[in-house]
C-alpha cells in the first residue's frame, strides 16, 4: 500500500467526475500544445522558404513591400510594377553580384489557377541548387514546370505526358499553348508548385511589356547590405527589403498572434483549474467522514493534505499528458487547419512535434493543478475529526 | 494508565452552551475491561473522544500512560493517538472500495510500517477472518465488518482500545460475538473501554461506569469472586 494506490482509489471512485475534470484540462493542454508546436514549425518553415528564394534583397515598386512579398509567396497579381531598365541600374551597383528580374502572374489550366513566373537565366545564379531536366526556356512560349505541377499535369492532362509536350492554357482571356522544355527536380519549396517561362513570355501574356514585378538581388558582401539598400532606394519609385527583415516581421506578427492566443489559453487553463478545484472540494465534502476516520486511525494533517493534493495534481498531470498526446495529432493535421486561416504559409508540413511543447502543455496544467488543489487539500487536512465523523 | 481529574468539557451549539462533561474524575488501570453506560446525550461519547485524544477538555486534567494530555499540541496528539489508541465505531467506517486486508493496513500505512501486509494478515486471522482477506465490505456481513474494524483498531498495537457503541448496528447474537472478541483482546493485555447502550452486555464486564448529564453517577466494579 502506498500513496499511489490510495490516490488511485480516490480517483476511481468518481470515474465520471474525474474524467470530466481531466477532460477540461486536456482540452486546454491540447490547444496549448498545438499552438506552440505549430508556431515553431511555422517559423522554421518560413525561414527555410525564404532562404530558398536565393536572394538576400528584393526590390519592388514603392508600396508595401511586405504585401508584395506576401502576394509573391501566394502567387497572386502584385499591384505595382517597375520599369525593366531598373534591373540594369541595380546590376551596376557596387555590392550587387546578381540582379534577377521576376514577373509574377497566373494562368488557368485544368480548371485551376497556377502561378506563372517569368525569369531570365540570371535567376539560375540565385537558385544555384536548381536541377532542370531538359533545358531552361529560351524561346517564346517555352516553360519549365515545377515537379509537383509536372506530376499533376501528367496524371490529369491528356495532352501532356513529358518533356516536349505542350499545355494549352488560358491567360488574360487568351488561350495559349505553352511548350514544356524542362522539369525542375524537387526542391521542397514553392518552386515545385510554379511554372517558369522567359521574361518576355510572361510580360507579353500578362500585359506587362517592359515591366518587372520584382528584382531578386544577391550581394557580394552581406555586410554591405544596408548601404546597397540605400543605393537601390535612391532609384526613383523603388523600395527594397531584405529577406531577413521579412522574416523578422513575420516573426513579430506570429509572436503577437501567439501571445494573444496564449492569453486566451491561459484563461482556459484557469477555468480548467477552477473546475479541478471544484471537483476536489466536492471530493473533500463527500469524504468528510472518511477523513475523520483516517485522522482517528492515525493519519496526520500532513498525510491527509498530501493525499488530496496528490489526487488533484494527478488529475491535472494526466490532463496535460493526454492534451500533449492529442495535441500531437492535431499538430500533424495543423497544416490543413492553418491553411484555412493563414494566407502566407511555407510549403511542406508545418506540424512539428517538439519536446518544448510537451513540457509546456504538461507543466502549465500541473502549475494550475498545484494552485487549485491547495485550498481543498488544506481544508481536508484542517477538518476537526470529531465533527467530521459526525457528518452524514 | 488513564488518569482523569476534574475534567470538564463545554461547547457551543449555536447560541446554546452545552456542558457535556462536568468535573469528571476517574482512573483506569492498565489491562482493565470496562463499560461506560448512560442515556443519549449524557456525555459518554464526549468522554471517549477526550480519552482518545480526538478532543481536548475545557478544563481539568487527563494523563495517559503517565503523560499529561490536556494541553497536547495537534501533532503530539496525532502521534500519541497513532501509537497508543485504537478506535472502533458504531458505523464501522471501513473504506468501501478497499478490501479487508487493505482496510487493516491503512493505519499502518499512516504510521509508515513496512511490515503492514504481514501484520494485517495476522490480525485478520486473529479475529477469525482469515478467509475474508480480499473481500470488500459489501461482500461481508455486519458482524464480519465490525471484526475487520476491530482488527484495524489493533493495527498499530495500541495499549488502549476504545469502542463507541460497537454493537449498535448489530443483532444480539452478533453483538455478543463482538463483545467476546473484545474480551479476548482484553485478556491479551489491552485496556478496553466500551461505550454502550446495551446494559445487558455491559453487565457482563468487570466494571461499569454510569454517566448522566455529564457527571459520573456510578462506578461499579464487580467482585473478582462474583465474576
Amino acid at each position: 500500500m502506498n500513496l499511489f494506490t490510495i490516490v488511485w482509489d480516490g480517483i476511481r471512485r468518481r470515474k465520471i467526475r474525474s474524467a470530466l475534470s481531466i477532460l477540461g484540462i486536456t482540452i486546454a493542454a491540447t490547444a496549448l500544445f498545438s499552438l506552440i508546436a505549430l508556431k515553431q514549425g511555422y517559423e522554421q518553415g518560413m525561414q527555410a522558404e525564404l532562404e530558398k528564394m536565393g536572394a538576400q534583397i528584393v526590390a519592388v515598386a514603392k508600396g508595401c513591400p511586405y504585401e508584395a512579398i506576401a502576394v509573391i509567396m501566394t502567387g497572386g497579381q502584385v499591384p505595382a510594377t517597375l520599369p525593366e531598365d531598373v534591373v540594369e541600374q541595380i546590376q551596376k551597383l557596387p555590392n550587387v553580384a546578381s540582379a534577377s528580374p521576376n514577373v509574377y502572374g497566373a494562368y488557368k489550366y485544368l480548371n485551376l489557377s497556377h502561378p506563372l513566373i517569368g525569369i531570365t537565366s540570371e535567376e539560375l545564379k540565385l537558385k544555384s541548387w536548381w536541377k532542370i531536366q531538359g533545358r531552361f526556356p529560351q524561346n517564346f512560349g517555352e516553360v519549365v514546370l515545377g515537379s509537383v505541377e509536372a506530376k499533376m499535369f501528367a496524371d490529369k492532362s491528356n495532352e501532356f505526358k513529358g518533356i516536349g509536350d505542350s499545355i494549352t492554357v488560358t491567360v488574360g482571356g487568351k488561350t495559349v499553348p505553352l511548350k514544356v522544355v524542362g522539369i525542375l527536380e524537387t526542391t521542397g519549396s514553392k518552386d515545385d508548385y510554379s511554372t517558369y517561362t522567359t521574361l518576355q513570355t510572361a510580360q507579353d501574356l500578362l500585359n506587362l511589356q517592359g515591366r518587372v514585378v520584382a528584382v531578386n538581388i544577391r550581394v557580394k558582401d552581406i555586410g554591405g547590405v544596408p548601404a546597397t539598400i540605400e543605393d537601390i532606394e535612391a532609384i526613383p519609385d523603388v523600395q527594397a527589403v531584405t529577406v531577413a527583415q521579412v522574416l523578422g516581421t513575420i516573426r513579430n506578427l506570429v509572436q503577437a498572434g501567439q501571445s494573444t492566443l496564449f492569453l486566451v489559453l491561459l484563461v482556459a487553463l484557469v477555468i480548467g483549474g477552477l473546475g479541478t478545484m471544484n471537483t476536489m472540494l466536492m471530493a473533500v465534502f463527500e469524504r468528510t467522514r472518511e477523513i475523520g476516520l483516517m485522522k482517528a486511525i492515525g493519519a496526520s494533517r500532513w498525510q491527509i493534505f498530501r493525499l488530496f493534493f496528490s489526487e488533484g495534481l494527478a488529475l491535472c498531470f494526466f490532463g496535460g499528458l493526454f492534451g500533449a498526446g492529442i495535441g500531437s495529432v492535431t499538430t500533424l493535421m495543423g497544416d490543413v487547419l492553418l491553411k484555412q486561416f493563414v494566407s502566407v504559409m511555407p510549403t511542406g508540413s508545418v506540424g512539428q512535434l517538439s519536446w518544448y511543447a510537451v513540457a509546456v502543455s504538461v507543466l502549465f496544467p500541473v502549475g494550475v493543478g498545484i494552485l487549485s488543489t491547495l485550498y481543498p487539500a488544506l481544508r481536508a487536512a484542517g477538518l476537526n475529526p470529531i465533527e467530521a465523523l459526525r457528518n452524514e | 494508565m488513564i488518569h482523569i481529574e476534574n475534567l470538564s468539557k463545554t461547547y457551543r451549539r449555536g447560541q446554546e452552551e452545552v456542558r457535556a462533561l462536568v468535573n469528571v474524575s476517574l482512573n483506569v488501570e492498565a489491562g482493565e475491561f470496562l463499560a461506560v453506560v448512560g442515556p443519549s446525550g449524557s456525555g459518554k461519547s464526549t468522554l471517549l473522544n477526550i480519552v482518545g485524544l480526538l478532543d481536548r477538555p475545557t478544563s481539568g486534567r487527563i494523563s495517559i500512560a503517565g503523560k499529561p494530555c490536556e494541553k497536547l499540541g495537534t501533532r503530539e496528539a496525532e502521534l500519541l493517538r497513532r501509537n497508543t489508541i485504537g478506535f472502533v465505531f458504531q458505523q464501522f467506517l471501513l473504506v468501501p472500495t478497499m478490501t479487508a486486508l487493505q482496510n487493516v493496513m491503512l493505519p499502518m500505512y499512516f504510521a509508515g510500517d513496512p511490515a503492514a501486509r504481514e501484520k494485517a494478515t495476522e490480525l485478520l486471522h486473529r479475529v477469525g477472518l482469515g478467509n475474508r482477506l480480499l473481500h470488500l465490505p459489501s461482500q461481508m456481513s455486519g458482524g464480519e465488518i465490525q471484526r475487520v474494524a476491530v482488527a484495524r483498531a489493533l493495527a498499530n498495537n495500541p495499549s488502549i482500545l476504545l469502542a463507541d457503541e460497537p454493537t449498535g448496528n448489530l443483532d444480539s447474537r452478533t453483538a455478543e460475538d463482538i463483545f467476546n472478541l473484545l474480551r479476548e483482546i482484553n485478556q491479551a493485555g489491552t485496556t478496553v473501554i466500551v461505550v454502550t447502550h446495551n446494559t445487558e452486555l455491559a453487565a457482563s464486564l468487570p466494571r461499569t461506569i454510569t454517566i448522566r448529564d455529564g457527571k459520573v453517577i456510578a462506578d461499579v466494579k464487580k467482585d473478582a469472586s462474583a465474576a
